[in-house]
C-alpha cells in the first residue's frame, strides 16, 4: 500500500495530484552519472518523492568537481560519488529508497540496470557510454531522458519507444572530446530540466519534450526547440533492428 | 529558393550568428552541400570549410533538414527544397 506524506509534497499535490504522486511513488528512475547533471536531478527527484532512485557512478569526488557538482562539499573529496550522493539525498527525503552502483556502464551490465527501472535519466559525460546505454535501451523498450551540455550550451530531449529514434539514430556517434568545460550554472539548468521531464512523464502532466530537442544557449540566455521528425522506416529501425 | 539554417551550441561562437537566411540561384537539385557552400559566402570565416571538416572528420556535427538527420538519408548530398529549414549543432557531450 503507497503512502506519501501529504504534508510534505504539499506544494506540488496541486499540480499533480493524489494520482500522480502515487505514480511518482512507486516509480524506479535509473540516474545514469551523478557529475554536474545527476546532482541536479537526483536532488529534485528526490525532493519529488520518486519512490527508488538507482544511482550509478564509478567515480570518486575531485576538487575540479566541485564548480557544479553540488551534492558534494570539500569534506567529501577522495570519496565515492554514489556513497556520498546517497547520504545526502537520503538526509533530505528519508522517504525515498536508494539504490547505489559505483561501477561503470558497460556492455555486461547496462541491460540489466535499465531493466531495473522505469525511466532512465541520461547524465553521463561522455558518448561511448551514452551509446551503450542507448542499447539496452532500445533493447528493453524503456524511456530514456538525454542531456548533454558544454560550456554554456545544453541540450534536452526525451527518448521514447515506437515514438522517437532512439538517441544513436537521432544524434550519430559524436566524438568524446578529453575535455569538456563547463560553467557550472549549465548542468544547473539543464538538469533541472531533465528532472522535470521525469516528474511530467511520470505523473502524467504537460507535453513532454518527445521529438522535440531543446537546446540552451547561456551566453544570450536563450532556449531554442528544433522539431524533429523522425520517418517510420528509422522509427522501425531503431526499435526493431538498430542495435540486434 | 530560400532556406534557413539555423546554428546552435559551440558552433555559435564560430559562426557568429544564430541564424542566416540564403537565397540560393542555383539550378534543382540543390544539396546540403550546395547550402554549406553558399555559406561561405554570407558568413566568410571559412565556415563552409569548418563544416564539412566536422561533418567529415568527426561525426561530432549534427545536421537536421526539417527535423530529420541527414546522416542516415544521403549526408551531404541530402536535396533541399524551398522553404526548408536546415538546423547544425554539435551536440554538448559533457555532463
Amino acid at each position: 500500500m503507497i503512502i506519501f506524506n501529504k504534508e510534505r509534497y504539499s506544494r506540488q499535490l496541486p499540480i499533480i495530484g493524489e494520482e500522480g504522486q502515487k505514480r511518482l511513488e512507486s516509480a524506479r528512475v535509473l540516474i545514469a552519472g551523478v557529475g554536474g547533471l545527476g546532482s541536479i536531478v537526483s536532488i529534485y527527484l528526490a525532493a519529488s518523492g520518486i519512490g527508488k532512485l538507482i544511482l550509478v557512478d564509478p567515480d570518486i569526488i575531485k576538487l575540479s568537481d566541485l564548480n557544479r557538482q553540488i551534492l558534494y562539499t570539500s569534506k567529501d573529496l577522495g570519496k565515492k560519488k554514489v556513497a556520498v550522493a546517497k547520504e545526502r539525498l537520503q538526509s533530505l527525503n528519508p522517504e525515498v529508497n536508494i539504490d547505489t552502483l559505483d561501477e561503470h556502464i558497460a556492455e555486461d551490465n547496462a541491460f540489466d540496470l535499465v531493466k531495473s527501472a522505469d525511466i532512465i535519466v541520461d547524465c553521463l559525460d561522455n558518448w561511448k557510454t551514452r551509446f551503450i546505454l542507448d542499447e539496452a535501451i532500445c533493447k528493453s523498450k524503456k524511456i530514456l531522458i538525454h542531456g548533454g551540455i558544454e560550456g554554456l550550451y545544453g541540450q534536452v530531449t526525451d527518448i521514447v519507444p515506437h515514438e522517437t529514434l532512439c538517441l544513436r539514430r537521432l544524434i550519430s556517434e559524436p566524438r568524446d572530446k578529453e575535455f569538456v568545460p563547463v560553467l557550472g550554472t549549465t548542468p544547473g539548468i539543464i538538469g533541472l530540466i531533465q528532472a522535470t521531464e521525469t516528474i511530467k512523464l511520470l505523473a502524467g502532466i504537460g507535453r513532454p519534450l518527445i521529438n522535440k530537442m531543446l537546446v540552451y544557449d547561456g551566453y544570450i540566455t536563450e532556449f531554442n526547440i528544433i522539431e524533429l521528425k523522425p520517418t517510420q522506416e528509422n522509427l522501425y529501425f531503431c526499435w526493431g533492428e538498430c542495435h540486434e | 529558393m530560400r532556406v534557413r539554417v539555423r546554428f546552435f551550441g559551440i558552433l555559435r561562437e564560430f559562426v557568429g550568428s544564430k541564424e542566416v537566411d540564403l537565397k540560393l540561384n542555383l539550378s534543382d537539385p540543390i544539396t546540403v552541400r550546395d547550402v554549406i557552400n553558399a555559406l561561405q559566402g554570407a558568413l566568410g570565416k571559412n565556415v563552409s570549410e569548418k563544416l564539412v571538416s566536422l561533418w567529415n572528420e568527426y561525426s561530432s556535427l549534427l545536421i537536421l533538414v526539417n527535423g530529420i538527420n541527414i546522416r542516415f538519408s544521403k549526408g551531404l548530398d541530402t536535396l533541399v527544397n524551398d522553404g526548408d529549414e536546415i538546423s547544425i549543432f554539435p551536440p554538448g557531450g559533457g555532463g
